[in-house]
């Protein structure tokens, strides 16, 4: 008898987020996760971002214009903190649901923001705490930046060896090389909406995106879950306060998938302003098929040629260090120890 | 938001997409000399040819257990082409007739062994490069020997960068980062044709394939010119004796594309089954927008956390010691300039 796969449900969401509203969002947050569970997964995976919504005004106007519309003010101030009574219900909620969740935030530590993702397990234990390594463009007027510690994939007995990536860190190689290498299973892609800058920037079009989230999961041989948030019109209402900023952004932008390890897709979409969960069955049996083809840090690779330099610490903001001075107080006075 | 006038400087490239001449070395140079002469005469500047196309990809091992496959082991040994070979120098000098660069895809017969391999020819006629792809796929490997780091190649022409890799050599992440550490900006992708084993797995199927040149070309912040065979009926007639063989192999294939740097197709794409080139203007200012939201070895790279530990050395099977007793010119190096001189062959 060889090994046997897990096999089960995922749900993958795509719904508006209730912007710039913590409690709004969570609420809705919790929602999602029951109606997943209620479905029988037991794996639940949310857009870029969900909590509080992704900081479309970035890209709609000048620094000085998001900052006196009041974005930034709401954005920090509605951004999710680890040990905030928000985060007790949602993982209150995913304990009770019995399942495992991967959430999309902006995480607020200390005075900074992160583009963050947190794997929820089933007991509510926190399996990741992760932050997007390396933020876009106008993301960076908003948010800091991870660390190589961000980087990985995490061995489930129930559900297989599960990581996570947000929106454009999929375009990174030397990063999916790093995810590969660890012999990641069950992938989250994280994505916000795609209808900012559409039709005219091609490269931040769901068509490229959705691509993009297909050759993830054919490059690493893994299943490949993609939520994707949508905006609404009443999102569309609040940013376009005039003329020039019409042809911006429109309502919908919605467009999850669920790629099988061949590139595949699983299931349908759902239209691009429809909110709902997909849901699909995945075997990670068919993992092996693909590797057969292509394992990009197993027999695919050529280490005489191209290995990763990988360092996985965390970068700590401050080391805290010992004179010798102070040590030999320390080492003299037992009772200090 | 990107305006509609050019930024510049425009370059005309052409890319393949056309049926080999299967185990037919003499037929497939006469074939490739005609399109690099339409490339030329449509005023191309660069011609993309697909995977191994002289003298065509060995679809049988795909369709075949290796003993009845030994049938095609000397003839496909017979047909490849031997580095300053006549059939070289003959594709030489119509680059050189056409003022053009030409990037042919190739089965390389060096010694007694084949591999995938890339050959730039420059407008002069000048070898700009010879290339091996690093690892061969699945039961490619009972074919075809292994590059080498030196084979990670990005030239400086007088128009652009240019790179090159062979089919999933772009699902391998760190080379496409070796390549876009070296400022890629015309990526010549060679493809066989996407009518193998098309309707058994999705990873071998036109849409999976087409999208991931499009996501080298969005990664890479580059023009990515993906040229691919066709299986025409003789192929299919020559491969294809039973119903098994017939659900692995279909005619047709070719799906050539063009993509920019921003994922978005380019030129006049042709039928699956048709014969022919694609020739357009690409922009390589557009090169710039694309790199403003990501460049993948630059301000976009997390050096600290994620770097590329690159061997760009040829791996050489012998390695002389002692003291030396022959002339530089007695050993043919990879790459060595052919004793035979272009002009003899023309």
């Amino acid at each position: 008898m060889g090994i046997s796969h897990p096999k089960y449900k995922v749900a993958v969401v795509q719904a508006a987020p209730v912007w710039l509203d913590l409690d709004g969002s969570v609420d809705k947050c919790i929602s999602l996760i029951k109606d997943a569970a209620r479905q029988g997964c037991k794996l639940i995976a949310f857009p870029e971002t969900f909590i509080p919504g992704y900081p479309w005004y970035i890209w709609m106007g000048a620094p000085a214009w998001t900052i006196a519309r009041g974005f930034v003010q709401r954005y920090f101030d509605n951004s999710l903190t680890y040990d905030s009574p928000q985060a007790e219900r949602l993982r209150a909620a995913v304990k009770e649901a019995g399942l495992t969740a991967v959430l999309g935030l902006s995480e607020r530590s200390g005075g900074s923001l992160y583009i963050s993702q947190w794997l929820i397990g089933p007991e509510g234990e926190t399996i990741a705490q992760r932050r997007k390594l390396r933020p876009t463009h106008a993301e960076r007027t908003v948010f800091g930046e991870g660390d190589g510690s961000d980087i990985a994939v995490h061995d489930r007995a129930d559900i297989g060896r599960l990581g996570a990536l947000c929106c454009w860190e999929h375009l990174q190689p030397l990063t999916k090389y790093a995810m590969y290498a660890q012999n990641e299973q069950v992938h989250v892609a994280a994505w916000p909406s795609f209808s900012m800058y559409d039709p005219f920037a091609h490269a931040l079009g769901w068509e490229t995106n959705n691509a993009v989230s297909k050759v993830y999961a054919v490059e690493g041989s893994c299943f490949v879950l993609g939520p994707c948030a949508l905006i609404s019109q009443a999102m569309v209402d609040e940013m376009v306060d005039s003329e020039d900023k019409k042809p911006l952004v429109h309502a919908g932008g919605g467009h999850a998938v669920i790629c099988g390890p061949d590139g595949s897709m699983l299931v349908p979409k759902l239209a691009e302003n429809q909110e709902g969960l997909l849901i699909a069955e995945i075997d990670l049996g068919a993992i092996s098929i693909a590797k057969n083809a292509a394992d990009p840090a197993g027999h695919y690779s050529r280490p005489d040629v191209t290995r990763l330099l990988f360092n996985n610490r965390p970068a700590k903001r401050v080391e805290t260090l010992l004179l010798p001075v102070d040590a030999a107080e320390v080492l003299g006075s037992p009772d200090k120890t | 938001m990107s305006g509609s006038e050019p930024i510049g400087p425009l370059v005309r490239v052409a890319v393949v997409q056309a049926a080999p001449c299967l185990i037919d070395l003499e037929a497939g140079v006469e074939k490739a000399i005609d399109l690099i002469d339409q490339a030329g005469r449509a005023g191309a500047r660069l011609v993309n040819f697909p995977e191994v196309w002289l003298p065509g990809y060995p679809w049988w091992i795909w369709l075949n257990p290796p003993a009845i496959n030994m049938q095609y082991v000397a003839p496909y040994m017979n047909n490849s082409i031997v580095a300053g070979s006549k059939h070289d120098n003959a594709l030489r000098a119509a680059a050189r007739r056409n003022n053009i660069h030409v990037v042919m895809g190739v089965s390389e017969r060096a010694g007694g062994s084949l591999y995938i391999a890339q050959w730039h020819y420059g407008p002069d006629g000048e070898v700009v490069w010879r290339r091996r792809k690093l690892k061969p796929t699945h039961v490619e490997r009972s074919v075809f020997g292994e590059g080498d780091g030196s084979d990670m190649i990005v030239t400086r022409t007088d128009f652009g960068r240019v790179g090159a890799l062979c089919c999933w050599e772009h699902l391998q992440p760190l080379s496409k980062y070796a390549l876009f550490s070296q400022d890629e900006q015309i990526h010549c992708g060679a493809w066989p044709s996407y009518s193998l084993y098309a309707k058994l797995s999705k990873a071998f199927s036109p849409e999976v394939s087409i999208n991931v040149s499009q996501v080298y070309a969005v990664e890479g912040q580059c023009f990515v010119l993906a040229s691919c065979s066709v299986v025409d009926q003789a192929i299919y007639d020559m491969l294809v004796k039973n119903e098994m063989h017939a659900r692995f192999l279909e005619v047709g294939g070719g799906y050539s594309r063009i993509f920019g740097p921003n994922g978005a197709e380019f030129g006049e794409n042709l039928p699956h089954d048709k014969e022919g080139l694609i020739v357009t203007d690409i922009d390589l200012g557009l090169i710039s927008h694309s790199k403003t939201a990501a460049d993948p070895a630059g301000h976009y790279a997390r050096a600290d956390a994620l770097a590329l530990m690159h061997n760009p050395n040829p791996r050489r099977p012998v390695v002389g010691f002692g003291e030396s007793t022959r002339q530089p010119g007695d050993a043919q190096p990879k790459g060595a300039e052919p004793k035979e001189t272009l002009e003899a062959a023309q």
